[in-house]
């Protein structure tokens, strides 16, 4: 090969390593400012759309007349809760299966396959720093959403609040879990994405099928934990299905680590 | 009041975002639309013009990222003492190795035998089960039937596809030294600008590597695969995409390694496994047809072959040859120049000259054909 010039070559010497790699991937690809975009846009508008609902559906209704009950503190992080649900679970999942299904790429999948020393290598850093990732989006959501609540609505409690933001954000690290298990089977971030996203719309729709008692184990429950809290509710509620949530979180990302790296490239 | 501190954080992050397209479309290409179009679009319309530009507008730039940089450090070598390899070991054996892919049978029956410290061409043609071949052999794909048994440990053992692809948004260095700290941790980072250098890929360390050309990945690939300063060494179509200068690199890098590391050099380029490899195994529909020293392939297995360049028209000359019993083929290796396979050399040397005086042509020179590696390997495969 070429030898190496004499000049001194200068680089950055930041020694390098899988959790480094999720970090960069988080930052580089701009997954990060995705996530923090997507749940903080959400935080922004959620108290303002609560606190002038009224006001804008009756400009775009025209000579409809809509009542709507005058706006209480809950409302914001109702309306938080409602999008973040919606449309910001949807570009964690996506942000996430594209992290975890380290197959999607054969050559880079033979690379790292070939050099990891533990199974755990393949799924951790990547499971880890995205569920992390999405629960600190969440959160920072989740507080935007309450300051403007706080400024246009009125006072929340804040040790329900704090617990319902803290509950709420571990259904983020699950639906990571979800996705790091269905990746060791799958090289496609489609699959791994609409998979996870099949298990979170069927986990919400046994939730409304099921009796309350059943339903409150679930971890799909813990979505509505910051607006169940908000609105009075006991922390005690909330617990059963963060309980579920945390030990199917755990089973799953240990499955993920048995099966890791066991596909077939 | 209080409404507008509630409102205030929402159209901060609005015009935050529309100056950070405006910094972005100012440093970076842009798409669709002209440079000023999108400028315009995003101040006009707060923040739909801003979300349309980060959408559809911003353009690949993929030579970006490089990162100022202290620490900075220099070259220089860091060895480590390896053992001296045993010829007589073998560092991989396979025994009865097959693979199935539904009712196609990629590889059947192969007992292949790679001595410790060889350089070890696999060849064969498209679809011969080379690299089928070689992901058993890295453990990335499991036999039907039969046993791998690989003599190193398994972080010693470094795979390079024939097509290598990394991360884009990573730097060169980036990539070579994430290999280093996985397999070769104790190693410090220069050891990963050393083994760049040694790739020619010195200047281009901080690089993103989304913007490599295809050699310079193979190059970069190769990096990442010695600067773990593997035992084993798995090179599927090291040089297939390099430059004449680059094929001429990884070459002579792989010549290098020759009784330090045991290499698997799958190739379809002949020329570069006669020239670097001393161990050769031939496949041929997933079965192995040959496996054992290049000397012992080209001297027993090539037919005797004359070359032989003449003046005039051919035509008749190939007539002539055409009727005698005792070619086994004639080759046209310019408009001038034939190779002529013969069935039994005793034959053909008390009888070509005497044929070659029957016809009309004006012979320039005439000699035996050495065998290489690429007629013998056609011999086998056909």
């Amino acid at each position: 090969m070429t030898a190496a010039p004499d000049a001194p070559t200068r680089t950055t010497a930041t020694p390098m390593g899988l959790w480094r790699l999720e970090w960069l991937r988080l930052v580089r690809t701009r997954r990060l400012a995705a996530l923090l975009g997507t749940f903080g846009f959400f935080g922004l508008t959620a108290a303002p759309l609560a606190r002038w609902a009224g006001e804008l559906a009756s400009r775009v209704g025209g000579s409809v007349q809509i009542i709507a009950p005058p706006p209480v503190p809950a409302d914001a992080m109702t309306s938080y809760v409602s999008n973040a649900s919606q449309l910001g679970l949807l570009v964690f999942v996506l942000v996430t299966a594209g992290a975890v299904t380290v197959d999607a790429r054969a050559e880079s999948a033979a690379f790292l396959r070939t050099r990891v020393r533990r199974r755990r290598d393949l799924v951790v850093p990547r499971l880890a720093t995205n569920a992390a990732a999405g629960a600190a989006a969440y959160a920072t959501g989740a507080l935007l959403a309450w300051y403007g609540a706080v400024l246009l609505l009125g006072d929340l409690p804040i040790g329900p609040m704090a617990a319902g933001v803290v509950l709420g954000a571990l259904y983020l690290p699950f639906l990571a879990a979800v996705a790091a298990l269905v990746a060791t089977r799958s090289a496609s971030v489609a699959v791994t994405a609409l998979a996870t996203l099949a298990v979170a719309l069927v986990s919400g729709l046994v939730g409304t099928l099921v009796p309350d008692r059943l339903a409150r184990w679930l971890p799909s429950h813990l979505v509505g934990s910051i607006t169940s809290l908000a609105g009075g509710g006991a922390v005690a509620e909330v617990l059963p299905a963060a309980l579920t949530t945390v030990v199917a979180t755990i089973a799953l990302s240990a499955l993920a680590v048995r099966f890791a790296g066991r596909r077939e490239l | 009041m209080k409404p507008a501190l509630a409102i205030a954080p929402l159209v901060a992050a609005a015009v935050a975002l529309v100056l950070w397209c405006l910094v972005d479309m100012a440093r970076h290409p842009v798409r669709l639309l002209p440079r000023w179009l999108w400028a315009v679009l995003c101040v006009a319309s707060i923040p739909l013009g801003a979300l349309l530009y980060l959408l559809l507008g911003r353009g690949v730039d993929a030579s970006t990222g490089v990162e100022a940089g202290p620490p900075t450090v220099t070259g220089g070598r860091g060895t480590r003492p390896r053992r001296a390899p045993d010829p007589s070991r073998p560092a991989v054996t396979t025994t009865g190795l097959s693979k199935r892919y539904g009712d196609h049978l990629a590889l059947d029956d192969v007992d292949l035998s790679v001595p410790e410290g060889s350089i070890y061409g696999l060849v064969g043609r498209n679809g011969a089960g080379k690299t089928t071949l070689l992901a058993l052999l890295a453990g990335l794909r499991r036999p039907s039937a039969g046993t791998v048994d690989v003599g190193v440990p398994p972080d010693k053992v470094a795979v390079l596809p024939d097509t290598p692809w990394f991360d884009p948004w990573l730097t060169a260095f980036e990539v070579v030294d994430l290999a280093r700290s996985l397999v070769a941790a104790r190693r410090p980072p220069r050891a990963s600008i050393d083994a760049l250098g040694e790739a020619g890929l010195a200047d281009v360390a901080d690089r993103r590597v989304g913007g490599f050309s295809r050699g310079m990945l193979q190059r970069l690939g190769l990096a990442a695969t010695v600067v773990g300063e593997p035992d084993l060494l798995l090179l599927d179509e090291p040089c297939s995409a390099l430059d004449p200068a680059g094929r001429r690199d990884v070459l002579d890098l792989v010549a290098r390694l020759a009784g330090q590391a045991t290499v698997v050099f799958c190739s379809h380029i002949l020329d570069d496994v006669q020239e670097v490899c001393d161990t050769v195994g031939v496949l041929g529909d997933g079965r192995l047809l040959f496996q054992g020293a290049v000397t012992d392939l080209l001297v027993g297995r090539a037919s005797p072959a004359y070359r032989l360049r003449v003046r005039g028209d051919v035509a008749p000359l190939l007539d002539a040859l055409d009727a005698a019993p005792w070619v086994h083929e004639v080759e046209r290796l310019g408009a001038e120049e034939l190779r002529i396979g013969v069935r039994d050399l005793a034959t053909a040397e008390t009888s070509l000259v005497p044929l070659l005086a029957t016809v009309p042509v004006r012979v320039v020179r005439i000699e035996p054909a050495t065998a290489d590696l690429e007629h013998v390997f056609l011999e086998l495969t056909r």
